[in-house]
């Protein structure tokens, strides 16, 4: 069917979603389960080496401490080293790892859409259709995350490909 | 179809005015049964997939992040899928799509309520957009009234006819909700009590209708795989089908209602159904509201439109009738509105596994459920069946 429609699918290679306890303090906020959720989506992926395998992120950070803290936990860093990664450009738009080309949900956060959006951003830079937010590197797999409730209570992580 | 998925237990609790108990743990009292009933344990699901009425109800958003630990759902992937009146069936239709497509092997579907901690008819007016149709079609029985009575004047149905029938309906759900140790309303009535009944909106009195009810619901889908471990008498899931009308009322018909016949036409198509009346066993169908169940019994095919009150006052829908209509007592004895729709699932997957205890229909394989929602817009419905 998708075949039918386009001659540039953008196919789901992999899936992943987790939740985390209610009360606060039953929860590590720092662990969370959001790498659960990541590894969920990279073995159905395939995906054994994350920061080399994947080519752009477009991320949910409604705070921006939550980036860096999202990079160590989808395995893009180790954990505390997620500012390294935006001392040395990596994560910008001409960086080894783009993430979010699109200004992410800092830059615009429709709270229930914002995943939605993120997944179309990846979908637009797999398929060079980004216009102006496009990044000049070949863009094959793509990672999409998404997450509510406080504190990331429940991530979701999707792979896209081309 | 897809793979095969069957419903391999359930869990209610004792639906009523709960205030014994906190809402997460209404929910976990039935999360907790339906693993006493598999014998499976939290470790064993693969998902979960929860649902319940607008925010507004309990006045708590987000509750699937609220009873993570009521649904034992911590580490685990989570849905939720909402459709007000019908989330029960849509929960219980994400389940079944989630394990048919091979993700998952075990899936858990919650449904809850807690209405004596909220106000459903206020609730049931932000359902409705507040320029055109708030103020004349808010809350439920002005709008199942108006429904019924287009019925009536278009086959000239004689209101006397249809009081009659809607009383019968009434008396035969009450009684048999005496077999069902988990319905709310067990009261006694006869017809003359119902026609009596002091007037809600004409012709709707209040013996025609629901009532608020707190409960909760958990069903466990399962693949073929999984439910043949379990050693144990499980119902397929047989068809689904589930269709949505547009958000005005007036912009389509509600008495030869296509959301209603076009979902249990694609069940029915799915099941290889073709006389629904002869081959179904049971039906669990939505009925809140006695006038209006009359309408879903010719929307599903069980006879021709404008002949319901005939057939109910043959005794065709009763408990030793041609089809038995909720031998559970239905939703018009029992309606927390986001557990409704899976129990209505609960139901006639007990009755298909011979698991429904002093409410057994004898010798039932066929079994639909079906559910409502929004104002008059949504039907979804599931047949389940002893059989592969």
């Amino acid at each position: 069917m998708a075949r039918k429609l386009t001659d540039r699918p953008v196919w789901i290679k992999g899936f992943g979603t987790s939740l985390d306890a209610y009360w606060i303090g039953d929860r590590d906020l720092l662990q969370g389960q959001l790498t659960i959720a990541a590894k969920r989506a990279y073995e159905m992926a395939g995906i054994k080496a994350p920061f080399e395998e994947i080519h752009l992120a477009e991320i949910t950070e409604p705070y921006a401490f939550q980036e860096l803290l999202w990079y160590e936990r989808l395995g893009f860093c180790g954990p505390g080293q997620g500012g390294k990664l935006i001392d040395e450009g990596v994560t910008e738009r001409g960086g080894l790892l783009p993430v979010n080309p699109s200004g992410g949900t800092l830059a615009w956060n429709p709270y229930v859409s914002r995943g939605l959006h993120r997944a179309v951003e990846a979908f637009l830079q797999i398929r060079e259709e980004a216009g102006e937010k496009q990044v000049h590197r070949e863009v094959k797999t793509a990672l999409v995350h998404g997450t509510h409730g406080f504190a990331g209570q429940c991530h979701t992580v999707v792979i896209l490909g081309s | 179809m897809a793979r095969a998925v069957a419903v391999v237990g359930v869990g209610q609790t004792h639906h009523g005015r709960r205030m014994d108990v906190s809402y997460p743990d209404l929910v976990r009292e039935a999360v907790v049964r339906v693993f006493e009933d598999t014998g499976l344990s939290p470790k064993d699901v693969d998902g979960v997939v929860s649902g319940t009425m607008p925010s507004m109800m309990e006045g708590v958003a987000l509750t699937h992040l609220y009873f993570a630990e009521a649904m034992q759902a911590i580490g685990k992937p989570i849905f939720k899928t909402e459709t007000c009146g019908s989330t029960g069936v849509s929960i219980a239709h994400t389940a079944f799509y989630w394990v048919a497509s091979g993700m998952a092997e075990v899936v858990l579907a919650v449904g809850h309520e807690k209405m004596y901690e909220g106000d459903s008819q206020a609730t049931m007016t932000t359902v409705l957009d507040p320029f055109y149709q708030r103020y004349f079609l808010a809350g439920a029985p002005g709008v199942f009234s108006m429904q019924s009575q287009l019925w009536a004047t278009r086959y000239k149905l004689p209101q006397e006819k249809i009081r009659d029938a809607a009383a019968f309906i009434s008396v035969t759900h009450h009684q048999s909700a005496f077999y069902n140790p988990y319905a709310h309303i067990k009261m006694k009535v006869t017809m003359e009590d119902v026609k009596n009944s002091r007037i809600i909106v004409y012709p709707i009195r209040l013996l025609d209708v629901c009532p608020n009810s707190d409960g909760a619901c958990a069903v466990i889908f399962a693949s073929e795989k999984a439910a043949k471990r379990l050693g144990r008498k499980v119902a397929w899931v047989k068809g689904v089908g589930y269709r949505g009308d547009e958000q005005f009322f007036g912009d389509s018909d509600k008495v030869v209602w296509q959301s209603a016949i076009e979902a249990a036409k694609q069940a029915y198509d799915q099941a290889g159904i073709k006389e629904p009346l002869k081959e179904l066993d049971v039906a669990e169908v939505y009925n809140p509201f006695t006038y209006q169940e009359m309408m879903f019994y010719e929307c599903f095919g069980f006879c021709e439109f404008g002949k319901a009150p005939d057939l109910v006052l043959r005794g065709t829908f009763s408990r030793e009738g041609e089809l038995p209509v909720c031998p559970s007592g239905g939703v018009l004895c029992t309606n927390p509105i986001g557990a409704t729709g899976l129990i209505r699932v609960a139901e006639a997957a007990m009755q298909v596994t011979g698991r429904a205890g002093e409410h057994q229909v004898p010798g039932a394989k066929l079994a639909l459920a079906h559910a409502m929602g929004g104002i008059d817009q949504f039907n979804g419905v599931m047949i389940l069946g002893s059989e592969l």
